[in-house]
């Protein structure tokens, strides 16, 4: 059969994301040449992460990049002792398992990682006897135990406890029965053709003292170092603190926007923050509580260059975790739709015959994007001056942070060098997608790349908030399967969601009532479903709005002084301080498209939220009979209502009402935003 | 985070010695960045006492970096953290283990009816002060925490508008402001249902993991303690007959009194002790079998700490094939990996022990923790005595009989073999379950099984002797789906015939009530005999009404 050893045309996308073809080129010249088409940049960026914005402060790019070709010959030694076993450059290729990979890109993983002398995590879904004869890998223990044995624990030279990732913290896992195919459940140990399903935490781990009590039990059964993997939440630096004192020996932290098989759009798009907020105030925190020694910090999301690698550790990490850039290098396009079973590069758990990936070039690929990474690196430390790599740990004085404003500056502990902000804003329709409205299901997407107003353009200030997840302090819910309660209660009536539909059709009317959501209009069959029977006030978003006992309605479409998230934020801490909040009912109507906006506009106090956007583009949609347009309507609302209790679930909330105005579950990635709507900076 | 205990005595008074016994038996749940007391002391004046940068007044002790524990005549501002106000109570809290605060205040002998203590392992706020360490104290009521409040940010909104607060920024101090608040307005009992259920106020409801021990100063002191609806975190009850103790573990009850009948609370319990009397909504749970005597030679457990044990059973199981260990309390991974051999142990097997057991056989004469058998494949497990939550998690093969009762999400992603349980289980029975059998025989202690099973099952079977009700297994919100029969019938979108066939439920299951057929008990007898024959009873399933729960597909 034919076999898959060449690169395709990278996807291209409607809205410009993290995953640009600049950044593909990158990496494919690089996995191309053995060396990467430059070092550093010649100029920190206006937009995008903080590392792009960041700069080596004495460096000179264009001399350092001069420096490349003859970087094999310079004395500097970038390679790091991992547990015994030294490494050549500071890279763990991050856990990506066979089920969510088709099995050759394992191979071709674990082989790289061996030959080229860095470590590959395997993920969870057991030991492909193909990837067990390589030696650099590290084992997985994961919620749901999936092929676990001592065969496979006593594997690779660690084994690393994983409570969650990037792109769905506080998220559970699920591999559809059609892709359990005979090799993956004989691996995994499950019956073929079976639903796999991962929960969301361990369900012996709900604390961090539970967490030590694996760490021990692991390293008791194994005799190895335990390694815990974490997405980078809101609050990542009280975990990382916690799992350093677990005994653990290293920790991986997995930022937002870092890529996945699988995941919900909105909590994607919307949960966890980007590692380079989440490694200074880890290594700080650390080291303030004496715990950063003989620990290991492994930093990832979004990754794909020698100069991310060195402005990471400097930042305070002391390796890099690459996954989405290493499926680059052996032929990626970045077209999310890895969940879909139709990879057409072959790299991700395929549905039906596809020519398999030929293994020993995409494992020579992956060698030579190794190979460019660490000549990159070895030029960047020569240029500082530096022998080895444990010169440039931490070293965050040596960097530089541009356009950004002062308190993410000093969150992250670098010198600011030129004010600017972080939030980017440019307009753009999203699109409503079939499977939320036809099946009432939250879409699902493959790979990351996706931090609104930070990696990819944010239409409002609400687009900069980061929704809390729980990663080992608490427990994740599940949604699905346990009590996440999302009633709420309107002068003692009881709505059985805090989706507001907009009576804009008498289908949208229909579907509201039936789903026991408020109805913003008139012709409900009972009255208390419809805002029109109740008396309230609807106002423009206004930064000044007399708290009063009632429904009060903040209306965007009325224009207003403030943005509706202002407005609500504002309003929710008025009355609170009037104290009158418990008598009265906020609902904000806006230009608002997701479950995850609801929950950030609850969150900053408003008791509903009418997600105007979504209804409206769905109410522009022909459908063939008034029974499908109502039917789609129900199931949006199903949907939104579910993307809700999927955020929710992350951070173990299981009360809507009662969560109403907690911002602490909220955190910012722009200062001024922040302080606009009384929410802490991420990282704090 | 961490271990908490709280006793209350109907007889003598205890001594802080006891309660340090308690505390240092939880020393895996904590670490040297916490601990503290809190206990019932009436004064005839209110004592005040602060953490501060300088020393004030001429009370007080000089703590490591830099900081006084200084006792105050009256309230005024310092340059600190005043952490209790109160005539009826009495606190000490410092930065290190539990025996260390007799050292740092020698109290030695100090003694009391009512007593709180806590063993911290932080999460949320730096280890690095006595600030943050438990007990944490509104007026006269102080309160120890484990878990970690995904609620906080809106029950410091609750509070920050009733009440003048400086806080610190732990979690825990939330509720002791809560149920200071609350108590005042609706006494002891309602209050904390408002803190687990929050029915009359917004924002007073505590949301993520918590089990809290409190007092109540007052000439009458009130003790409790109560445990999250989810049981995300352990509470174990002791009771003789002049002492309750509740602790996170079974093993720290035992080493306050080793005499108490000590059984596990299941979420959303609670228990009150005030006067002579105790009420609540907790139920007693206590079964065991007649235990057979340890033999002479048997390891003796009591020299070990609660982890170093395992590798020496692990040594020894390997070295001689079967193995006794007598005075297990609390010790870890016991079993762990084992593929043969036979290991017997009197006493409570502490958590996460039994793990990735591929074979063998293990007798556990007495209790077991949390997460026994996880991930096991192989071998057989009898436990005469009762099991902690999470029984048997992923469970791939082997068989696991356990004569009185299993905790919370017992069989979680069971996938393989058997298990099989005398007594009840608390909720989320079988979760996520994929394949194997689960019985419930509610022979030893007939107790209702929890709700919420078998959520998210997708093979496998599940038997329950006698009827579960309905909603326990799948919740169907009665007027949600009235409502929507309704309005598709309004618009005409289904006849009369359809909108009844509508309210029926739905459900991803199907679950019968009925007595078995003759292939189930032939199948099912293997088990039950053996199980018969484990713990002598004679257990007989060919009559009774069993509910039996699989999934659709």
């Amino acid at each position: 059969m034919r076999q898959l050893n060449i690169y395709l045309r990278p996807a291209v996308h409607r809205v410009p994301e993290f995953w640009s073809h600049d950044r593909i080129d990158y990496v494919r010249r690089s996995a191309l040449e053995g060396l990467p088409p430059y070092a550093l940049e010649e100029n920190p960026s206006k937009i995008g992460r903080l590392l792009d914005r960041l700069a080596f402060k004495d460096l000179r790019p264009r001399e350092v990049n001069e420096l490349l070709k003859r970087a094999e010959s310079l004395d500097v030694d970038v390679g790091i002792d991992f547990f015994g076993t030294r490494l050549t450059a500071p890279i763990y290729l991050g856990d990506m398992s066979f089920g969510a990979l088709s099995g050759n890109p394992n191979i071709a993983i674990a082989k790289a990682a061996t030959e080229e002398g860095v470590v590959a995590g395997i993920g969870e879904g057991g030991l492909h006897p193909e990837v067990a004869k390589y030696k650099n890998i590290v084992v997985q223990w994961a919620s749901a135990r999936f092929g676990m044995d001592m065969a496979l624990l006593k594997a690779g030279l660690a084994v690393n406890i994983k409570i969650g990732q990037g792109a769905k913290p506080g998220i559970g896992g699920h591999l559809p029965g059609k892709k359990v195919t005979k090799i993956i459940a004989e691996l995994r140990k499950i019956p073929e053709g079976s639903e796999a399903l991962s929960p969301a935490p361990h369900h012996d781990i709900y604390s961090i003292e539970d967490l030590a009590q694996r760490v021990k039990a692991l390293r008791d059964l194994t005799g190895k170092p335990v390694l815990v993997k974490v997405a980078a939440v809101n609050k990542i630096m009280y975990v990382a603190v916690g799992v350093a004192r677990s005994t653990a020996e290293g920790i991986i932290i997995d930022g937002a926007g870092a890529g996945t098989g699988a995941t919900p759009v909105s909590v994607r798009n919307h949960l966890g923050i980007p590692i380079d907020y989440a490694i200074p105030v880890v290594d700080k925190w650390l080291r303030e509580n004496g715990v950063r020694e003989n620990f290991l910090v492994i930093g990832g999301g979004m990754l794909y260059s020698a100069s991310d690698l060195a402005k990471l550790i400097a930042l305070g990490a002391d390796m890099a975790n690459i996954g989405t850039a290493a499926l680059l290098s052996f032929g990626c396009i970045m077209c999310h739709s890895c969940h879909t079973g139709g990879c057409p590069t072959s790299l991700t758990n395929m549905i039906g015959a596809r020519p398999d990936l030929d293994i020993k070039w995409a494992s020579a690929m992956l060698r030579r994007y190794l190979r460019a990474l660490r000549l990159g690196l070895k030029a960047i430390l020569y240029a500082l001056g530096m022998d080895n790599l444990k010169e440039l740990a931490g070293r965050r004085d040596l960097l530089g942070l541009y356009y950004a404003d002062e308190s993410v500056a000093a969150t992250i502990g670098v010198d600011l060098l030129a004010k600017g902000e972080i939030a980017f804003y440019q307009d753009y329709v999203p699109i409503l997608p079939r499977e939320l409205y036809e099946e009432g299901k939250v879409p699902i997407t493959g790979m990351g790349g996706v931090v609104p107003g930070y990696t990819y353009p944010a239409r409002r200030p609400l687009d900069l908030l980061r929704i809390e997840a729980a990663q080992v302090t608490h427990p994740s819910v599940d949604p699905y399967r346990e009590e996440v309660d999302v009633r709420v209660y309107v002068n003692g009536f009881e709505y059985d969601t805090p989706v507001v539909v907009p009576g804009l059709e008498r289908a949208a009317v229909m579907a509201g009532y039936a789903l026991g959501a408020l109805v913003d209009g008139d012709g409900c069959p009972e009255p208390q479903y419809c805002l029109s029977s109740m008396p309230h006030i609807r106002l423009p978003p206004l930064k000044y709005i007399e708290p009063r006992e009632g429904v009060v309605v903040i209306d965007e479409r009325l224009g207003g002084d403030v943005w509706l998230e202002e407005a609500v934020a504002l309003l929710d801490e008025r009355a609170r301080q009037a104290g009158i909040r418990e008598k009265m009912t906020i609902i904000a109507a806006g230009r608002l498209f997701s479950g995850a906006d609801v929950y950030k506009l609850a969150a900053l106090g408003a008791d509903l939220v009418e997600p105007r956007e979504a209804f409206e583009l769905l109410s522009s949609k022909q459908a063939p009979s008034y029974a499908v347009k109502r039917r789609w309507y129900e199931n949006l609302i199903s949907g939104l209502t579910k993307e809700l209790k999927l955020a929710m679930g992350a951070g173990g909330i299981t009360n809507y009402f009662h969560m109403i105005g907690n911002r602490d579950l909220l955190r910012s990635l722009d200062g001024r935003i922040a302080e606009k709507l009384n929410v802490a900076l991420a990282g704090n | 985070m961490c271990g908490i205990l709280g006793l209350y005595s109907f007889g003598e008074e205890v001594p802080v010695e006891a309660v340090i016994r308690g505390l240092e038996a939880m020393r895996e749940r904590g670490t040297p960045h916490g601990a503290g007391l809190a206990l019932y002391r009436p004064s005839n004046r209110p004592r005040i006492k602060a953490f501060s940068r300088e020393p004030v007044g001429n009370k007080y002790i000089k703590l490591h970096s830099d900081l006084y524990d200084i006792e105050l005549e009256e309230p005024v501002d310092i340059n600190g953290y005043i952490y209790l106000n109160s005539r009826w109570i009495d606190v000490y809290k410092i930065v290190g283990w539990p025996a260390d605060i007799i050292k740092t205040y020698g109290i030695n002998g100090l003694s009391s009816k009512v007593w709180i203590g806590h063993t911290r392992y932080p999460t949320n706020s730096p280890g690095r002060l006595p600030y943050y360490s438990h007990p944490f104290t509104a007026g006269d009521v102080a309160i120890v925490h484990n878990g970690d409040l995904s609620s906080y940010g809106a029950n410091v909104n609750f509070i920050k508008y009733r009440a003048r607060v400086k806080f610190t920024g732990n979690d825990s101090e939330a509720i002791a402001y809560l149920l200071l608040s609350l108590v005042g307005e609706l006494g002891v009992e309602e209050a904390v249902n408002e803190l687990m259920y929050g029915r009359r106020y917004r924002w007073a409801r505590l949301d993520g993991p918590y089990a809290v021990a409190f007092i109540i100063g007052g000439p009458r002191p009130v003790f409790g303690a109560f445990v999250d609806p989810q049981h995300f975190r352990p509470l174990y009850v002791g009771m003789t007959d002049s002492l309750l103790v509740v602790a996170s573990e079974a093993a720290a009850i035992k080493a306050v009194e080793p005499n108490a009948v000590v059984w596990a609370m299941r979420g959303g319990e609670y228990i009150i002790a005030e006067g002579d009397e105790i009420r609540g909504n907790y139920r007693r749970r206590y079964v065991y079998p007649d235990l057979p005597q340890p033999p002479q030679g048997a390891i003796d457990a009591s020299r070990y700490d609660a982890v170093s044990l395992a590798p020496v059973v692990r040594t020894e199981l390997a070295k001689r094939g079967e193995v006794e260990v007598v005075n297990v309390n609390g010790h870890r991974y016991l079993g762990n990996g084992i593929s043969s051999g036979v290991l017997k142990v009197w006493g409570i097997v502490g958590n996460a022990s039994a793990n990735v057991m591929s074979g063998g056989t293990f007798l556990v004469y007495g209790d077991v923790q949390d997460d026994f058998g996880d991930a096991m494949n192989g071998g057989l497990a009898a436990i005469y005595g009762n099991a902690g939550d999470a029984l048997g998690q992923a469970k791939r093969g082997g068989e696991i009989y356990v004569y009185g009762d299993v905790g919370t999400r017992a069989a979680i992603q069971h996938r393989g073999g058997v298990m099989v349980v005398g007594g009840s289980a608390g909720k989320y029975l079988g979760e996520y379950m994929g394949g194997g059998i689960v019985v419930v025989l509610r022979a030893t202690n007939d107790e209702e099984v929890g709700d919420m099973i078998a959520r998210g099952m997708v093979g496998g079977e599940i038997y329950i002797r006698g009827e579960v009700p309905r909603e326990y297994i799948s919740h169907v919100n009665r007027r949600a789906l009235e409502r929507y029969a309704k309005s598709l019938l309004m618009d005409g979108l289904i006849d009369g015939e359809k909108y009844a066939r509508l309210l029926e439920e739905d459900s991803q299951l199907i679950v019968e009530q009925r007595e078995l057929t003759e292939e189930e008990i032939l199948k099912l007898n293997q088990y039950i005999n053996k199980f018969n024959k484990l713990f002598n009873l004679n257990i007989n399933i060919e009559r009774d009404i069993f509910t039996i729960i699989r999934p659709k597909a």
